[in-house]
């Protein structure tokens, strides 16, 4: 080999090798730090310290309110029949209805030729079978006075529109029927009425059971349509032929035995739309410098939850913003708002994570360390959540005639990781 | 003016230095720098107290003959074993960068550089079962650190003769970003993250000499104080740290023009920092010895910088202890070689570094790669 083939070749043998040299570089300036961590040796400083602590709503300071929602105000009304959790009746109010119908600039009157009543069914317990909503004519001046008794005294045979069958496939949805011909008597609003008509509404199945129906306020109550000639002379369908539609202005639904909160106990839902406020202290050593990793609040049922079999109810809690009593404002910020669902006839204890809203007490000067709790839909559901209280806890109290323990809140948190200097 | 402008470009390199990092760097103020430019590590360190690239002794800056500009990058490798497993781990570090030149009007060489003082960059993972409310839950642990002290140095040699002395100003700055992580396997429970920063102020000073015995031998000494560190964390003075004095001798003989051997010895008196240490819960310190030989072999007498052929190995203690009376050693062997290219005006010097590190059941193996730059504008 020559000289200058030698330069030639060391050069490309330089220049391969320096290639590689960089090739090797760049792949290897990537960063693997993370090895096996061995304690005490390897964790200057210590180790993270996570403790539990349970604590007690403050004796004496968790309370019942009740009377948020009236019954009719909420998303759904309850009916009943021979339910062990509530008797329940609903009626329904409608607007009045138009004696004439303006064509041409010219009110006319006309003549009915059928009307369509729908109602919608929001829950039922879909293992009962032969779901049948009855639909009477009730008198039009019914209004939230009204009783179990003063609606239960109309809902008679004679008194009986139509009864709606509830197909047993059908888990939601609505029920129309349509009448007609001498069945239109059954609705019949006279020209020098009000045209309002007034429906209740009870049920009946193969077993004892419950149904959740629509309700003016969540806009799927139920509807009266009625369909109309019109006498006028113009012969045109469109003209001649329409529809009234009506929709409650009123709806409301009845218990016959109301079940008022019992003081020794903590109650959400129910008809009385009951909400429980719970205060707790904050023990200092959390309250200035632990991390809290979980915060569980444990609420102890005082029987089986009482509610329709298979309708999920939600138990929601919320931080208070500044502790009123009953008129506690809360925090609408999603982050402070915890929920579960809570199940019908379920004994076990309810659990809640509240860590953010425990969180917040510690963050916040201003807020209690209180939480706020209450059963989703309220005074819409049969389901009723009733649990201890530091009042029938009998380590708390114990003088307690039915023991049921006290909420219970239960916090993991971390100390301050002692970093070692330097 | 080119020379200011390659001067500001080398000085804006990477301010963030450190040295290799190590499981054995978890405690106290983490793994000593070496304060080594690649050539010095490519023979084990052997040559440091002589070489003007490296940081050690401020009288070799004397060998500085013309403004010179170094930059040195570290690449490592690194096998890490102790109780709780084995892993492999990767990283790279910019360990120094250095100005130097003489003057004109006097025997006097001058030089800035920034190196690294100690190195604390470690994340350590574990995994854990607690029992929170009486339930087993899987946790989740990383604790982590990165940063380390650097040393900004202000340096001068000058020629007396067949002796060169020097001497130094150190400034010590720096900091550890500390970070504490804890997971749960179980989603309920919040991970937590936690930081912390400490940071250090400090200054020293350090002496050097190099003296010529005859045409073929030198001999180096070495002194080096640099007090107390100042202790903050997170902005709030937590304390002192006293720092160690530092004494080191090198001998380097020239057998022929080829030939080069050294040796050197550096004490560091770090059990100063030892009853600081205890105070904040650390284990301790213990002063510690690196001891180092090796040798530069010239294939091109006229050209010193092209292809040189280095060896070298070194042994050393480190100060901070994981466990009582269990002080970590260091066993290395290196070697290396370097060119240079536009006539000298630019250089590359490349240092291959095997280390066994141990503290009793903790063990490592590092491949490291080191590679030098230098610049003469």
């Amino acid at each position: 080999m020559t000289a200058p083939a030698r330069r030639t070749s060391g050069r490309l043998l330089g220049l391969v090798g320096g290639m590689v040299l960089v090739a090797g570089l760049a792949a290897g300036c990537q960063e693997r730090l993370t090895s096996p961590g061995q304690c005490p040796q390897l964790c200057p400083g210590g180790d993270v310290r996570t403790l539990d602590i349970v604590l007690s709503p403050t004796v004496g300071h968790d309370s019942t309110y009740t009377g948020y929602v009236n019954r009719g105000d909420g998303v759904a009304l309850l009916v009943s029949n021979g339910f062990a959790v509530s008797e329940n009746r609903a009626a329904y109010r409608m607007s009045p209805r138009p004696d004439s119908i303006e064509v041409r600039d010219t009110n006319r009157t006309y003549t009915v030729d059928s009307v369509a009543l729908s109602l919608t069914v929001l829950a039922r317990d879909t293992l009962v079978n032969g779901l049948k909503l009855v639909l009477y004519r009730i008198s039009d001046t019914v209004n939230a006075t009204a009783t179990f008794s003063s609606l239960d005294a109309q809902l008679i045979p004679e008194n009986v529109i139509d009864t709606l069958e509830v197909p047993d496939t059908m888990t939601t949805g609505t029920i129309r029927r349509v009448l007609h011909g001498p069945d239109l008597a059954k609705v019949d609003l006279p020209l020098a009425g009000n045209g309002i008509l007034a429906l209740g509404v009870s049920m009946v199945a193969d077993q004892p059971t419950g149904v959740r129906i629509g309700s003016a306020r969540a806009g799927n109550g139920a509807s009266f349509t009625s369909y109309v000639t019109v006498n006028v002379s113009d012969t045109t369908t469109s003209v001649r032929k329409q529809a009234l539609a009506l929709t409650p202005t009123f709806n409301t639904f009845v218990t016959q035995t109301p079940v008022l909160p019992d003081p020794r106990f903590l109650t959400v839902g129910g008809d009385s739309s009951s909400r429980s406020l719970l205060r707790f202290s904050l023990p200092a050593e959390i309250a200035e410098s632990a991390n809290i990793v979980r915060a569980t609040l444990n609420l102890v049922p005082r029987t089986a939850i009482p509610g329709l079999r298979g309708d999920l109810a939600i138990l929601e809690g919320r931080a208070v913003l500044a502790d009123l009593g009953a008129k506690s404002p809360v925090s609408t910020d999603v982050r402070f708002i915890v929920d579960d669902t809570l199940t019908a006839g379920s004994s076990d204890t309810v659990r809640l994570d509240v860590t953010r809203i425990v969180q917040l007490w510690q963050a916040s000067t201003t807020a209690p360390d209180a939480i706020f709790l209450s059963l989703l839909p309220e005074a819409s559901t049969f389901t009723r959540g009733e649990f201890g209280s530091t009042r029938s806890d009998p380590e708390l109290t114990p003088s307690t005639t039915e023991p049921v323990g006290a909420p219970r809140l239960r916090i993991t948190y971390q100390r301050p990781f002692p970093f070692e200097n330097p | 003016m080119r020379r200011s402008f390659a001067i500001l470009i080398l000085l804006a390199m990477p301010a963030a230095v450190a040295a290799q990092s190590s499981q054995l760097s978890a405690r106290g103020l983490g793994q000593p720098g070496r304060w080594l430019s690649t050539r010095s590590t490519a023979t084990g360190g052997s040559f440091a107290m002589f070489d003007p690239g490296s940081t050690l002794n401020p009288a070799s800056l004397g060998g500085t003959q013309t403004l010179t500009a170094m930059f040195t990058g570290l690449q490592d490798f690194r096998t890490v074993e102790n109780p709780s497993g084995t892993a492999s781990l990767r990283d790279n570090r910019f360990p120094l960068v250095s100005v130097a030149g003489p003057t004109r009007r006097a025997p006097l060489v001058l030089g800035l550089s920034y190196s690294n003082y100690a190195d604390r960059d470690f994340s350590f993972a574990t995994v854990d079962t607690l029992d929170p409310l009486g339930t087993p839950v899987q946790v989740f642990d990383t604790l982590s650190s990165r940063g380390g002290i650097s040393d900004f140095r202000i340096a001068g040699a000058y020629h007396l003769s067949q002796t060169t002395l020097g001497g130094g100003f150190h400034i010590l700055t720096g900091s550890n970003r500390l970070e504490s992580r804890r997971t749960f396997h179980q989603g309920s429970y919040l991970p937590l993250t936690e930081k912390a920063e400490v940071s250090y102020g400090g200054i020293g000073g350090s002496l050097g000499l190099i003296h010529h015995v005859g045409a073929r031998l030198s001999v180096a000494l070495l002194a080096r104080a640099d007090g107390h560190l100042d202790v903050d964390k997170d902005s709030t003075r937590v304390g002192q740290l006293d720092l160690p004095y530092m004494l080191g001798m090198a001998a380097r003989v020239e057998f022929s023009p080829r030939v080069a051997l050294a040796g050197q010895g550096i004490y560091r008196t770090w059990s100063a920092s030892n009853s600081d240490l205890l105070a904040t819960g650390a284990v301790g310190s213990e002063n510690t010895i690196d001891l180092s030989f090796g040798g530069e072999f010239l294939p091109d007498v006229r050209r010193p910088s092209r292809r040189p052929i280095r060896l070298g190995g070194h042994y050393a203690t480190l100060p901070f202890l994981l466990e009582v009376g269990q002080q970590p050693t260091e066993v290395g062997v290196a070697a290396g070689s370097g060119m240079s290219f536009a006539q000298d005006r630019g250089g590359i010097d490349l240092a291959l570094e095997y280390l066994w590190r141990s503290a009793g059941e903790f063990k490592e193996r590092v491949f490291q790669l080191s590679i030098g730059v230098s610049v003469r504008p």
